[in-house]
């Protein structure tokens, strides 16, 4: 039972009876004072105020209204709740979707052409042909520009005068080979 | 099922309580079992919502605001004793620890105290009755009458000084019962 609802406590506003000790703690009534006397007095007697029994008819009445009610109408009632719930959102989701498509909707689309452009053969040959002479014209620049290039880096790993030497024979390797 | 046996158990528990201090605040038997069985009404439709160690303070204070609101669609300030006098004189408070001169005294007293209470502000009786009769602290009185504590301990100073100075015009044969100066 609550401590609030003990009214069989000896003390329910837990005032002590006795004399306090230490230093006085009551928020209200100074120590010493005939008001705490008074408290006592007070505290007995509202005490010993009659205790009211709450009459059986309405204790029935309360259970009647309360924990006895019937359920035969809100048995389920949740379900169709839940249900009733999720009804009218989708239904708001559709009438959304609805008012967005009709003010959104663009019209009947273009119908789109799929059919690939023609190529005469003749074409076809003459492009295939430059690829193959554009390919080969670059396969040729990259091989020179490849030798050349290691070329210089081995001539620029050389020691300078060694490079010197070798740079003024080249030319003759090269006069010779020609 | 849980909350059908808690509830039924909690109500076991404070309805004579909550009865009681509708009765003592209302003074009239059947609005007090009005408000008793609103009140629980009220408390099974939130159940699930209060938390456990608040409904002592829940049910108090919806009590209390039921018969603030019953006295003000009333509108009786002075409201008189009517049939919680009777219980008041039928005693159904044991007083077999006490002599019989003590019990009449005290009787007496009890009977001057409550007829005082009718001349306290509804907040200062409810303080008194929370406190006194209910045994509720200050912090939890402050809780339930939506007030600060110092409000509360301020307002249970004046209520008792006015109680006193109630009793003292009223019954001033009773000053000094229990061998205490209520003076």
């Amino acid at each position: 039972m609550s401590r609030w609802f003990d009214n069989t406590h000896p003390d329910p506003a837990g005032h002590p009876e006795g004399k306090r000790k230490g230093r006085n703690r009551d928020p209200v009534m100074p120590a010493g004072s005939d008001e705490r006397q008074e408290e006592r007095v007070l505290t007995e007697t509202f005490r010993l105020l009659p205790k009211l029994k709450c009459p059986d008819g309405v204790t029935e009445e309360i259970l009647r209204l309360t924990i006895r009610q019937k359920r035969s109408v809100k048995r389920f009632s949740f379900v169709v709740g839940l249900a009733d719930w999720r009804l009218r959102a989708a239904a708001a989701v559709a009438v959304a979707a609805l008012i967005a498509v009709l003010i959104f909707y663009p019209g009947k689309p273009e119908p789109v052409i799929s059919v690939s452009p023609q190529v005469a053969e003749v074409d076809a040959e003459r492009a295939s042909e430059q690829l193959k002479w554009s390919l080969m014209y670059t396969s040729q620049l990259l091989n020179k520009s490849e030798k050349q290039a290691i070329g210089e880096a081995v001539i620029n790993k050389l020691p300078e005068t060694f490079r010197n030497t070798l740079k003024k024979t080249i030319p003759l390797f090269q006069g010779g080979e020609s | 099922m849980m909350k059908r046996y808690a509830y039924r158990h909690f109500l076991s528990q404070t309805q004579d309580r909550v009865f009681s201090y509708a009765s003592y605040m209302l003074r009239n038997r059947e609005d007090a079992e009005d408000v008793t069985q609103e009140v629980f009404v009220k408390m099974w439709k939130h159940w699930d919502t209060i938390r456990k160690e608040k409904r002592d303070s829940w049910i108090l204070r919806v009590t209390h605001n039921e018969c603030i609101d019953l006295l003000r669609r009333k509108s009786s300030p002075q409201r008189a004793w009517t049939t919680l006098d009777d219980a008041v004189n039928n005693r159904i408070v044991a007083l077999s620890s006490i002599s019989p001169e003590q019990e009449l005294e005290s009787g007496e007293m009890q009977k001057a105290i409550l007829a005082s209470l009718a001349g306290l502000p509804d907040k200062m009786q409810s303080m008194m009755l929370l406190h006194y009769y209910q045994g509720v602290r200050f912090e939890e009185i402050a809780e339930i009458l939506g007030m600060s504590l110092s409000a509360v301990k301020t307002g249970m100073h004046r209520a008792r000084k006015q109680l006193r100075g109630v009793l003292e015009k009223r019954y001033p044969e009773l000053a000094g019962v229990g061998n205490v100066q209520m003076v």
